[in-house]
């Protein structure tokens, strides 16, 4: 964490309003793409913020630093996400097509990610085709590709936060690396960009 | 079916919604799901009340593979298109009311 924003926190600790704001304009992108990425959702990921924020707000005093700043609201906004999911499942109104339940693991490989991608991972280029699949990959597959492979989640807290089984997580995240490798591969321009 | 209600299915698709000049409301259901019956009848009432304005269609999610291409993951799911092009999707259950005003925004130069 750097040191302006460690300032700043302990500041918000003390009730200076206008550090508190410098700290949620600072994040908000970061928590509103999360999201996004997420529920796939604008207006549903403005509720998030808000939220996200509120919690901040009440917490700030309780934050012990022990990850920055950041993490937490990563952490907190995934979670708010994931609850809205939860509770759009709970309500009954919608039912998901969980069809990988049907489907065996046997003969589905996991293919590795071609090495030229896997070593400019942080391109900016690969980012964005890797943001563009992202898109197209089905809210089933995705929230567990983002849980476990980009924000580090255990299989078992992932199973936990989306309420699904343990295999369950290992299938949909295979499918979701198949399904991402290919898209990605599919856009030629994506390769060539980042080669 | 009801007669202002068209019937989707993977070999019309093109025909009836891509390439439908206009605003067509796609309703993404299966006959097992709960949500999806309730829904059910809100877009037949909202066929009958759009006729000439709105193409109101559904599509079922287990005898078709498009729900799958469309990233559909769970239903019931309305999409709506126009001029061939997704606008707005909803997944869930959805008020009529605030049905009735995205059918009205879209179908109308507004949008």
């Amino acid at each position: 964490m750097n040191h302006p924003e460690k300032t700043l926190i302990k500041q918000a600790k003390l009730g200076d309003n206008s550090a508190l704001n410098t700290l949620i304009k600072t994040h908000a992108p970061v928590v509103y793409n999360t999201a996004v990425r997420i529920l796939q959702n604008e207006a549903e990921a403005e509720d998030v913020l808000q939220e996200t924020f509120i919690i901040l707000i009440e917490k700030i005093r309780a934050f012990k630093e022990k990850s920055s700043l950041s993490t937490w609201l990563y952490r907190v906004a995934t979670n708010v996400a994931l609850g809205k999911i939860r509770e759009k499942k709970k309500l009954g109104s919608m039912i998901e097509l969980d069809v990988l339940d049907h489907e065996p693991l046997s003969g589905n490989e996991i293919r590795s990610w071609p090495q030229a991608v896997e070593k400019r991972w942080k391109d900016e280029s690969i980012q964005s085709c890797l943001k563009d699949a992202l898109a197209e990959l089905p809210t089933l597959f995705r929230t567990v590709f983002i849980l476990r492979d980009l924000e580090g989640y255990s299989v078992e807290e992932t199973a936990k936060s989306l309420d699904i089984s343990k295999s369950n997580v290992k299938v949909r995240l295979m499918r979701a690396r198949l399904f991402l490798r290919d898209k990605m591969a599919h856009n030629l321009h994506c390769v060539e960009a980042a080669s | 079916m009801n007669k202002f209600v068209t019937e989707l299915n993977d070999q019309n698709w093109n025909d009836e919604v891509l390439e439908y000049d206009g605003v067509a409301l796609v309703d993404v259901w299966a006959p097992w799901c709960g949500p999806c019956k309730l829904i059910g009848p809100i877009i037949d009432e909202l066929a009958e009340e759009f006729s000439g304005k709105v193409k109101v269609a559904k599509l079922n999610a287990d005898q078709n593979q498009k729900p799958m291409e469309l990233g559909v993951s769970g239903i019931p799911t309305l999409i709506l298109f126009k001029n061939g092009e997704e606008v707005d999707r909803i997944v869930g259950m959805f008020p009529k009311n605030d049905l009735q005003e995205k059918l009205n925004y879209y179908s109308t130069d507004l949008a």
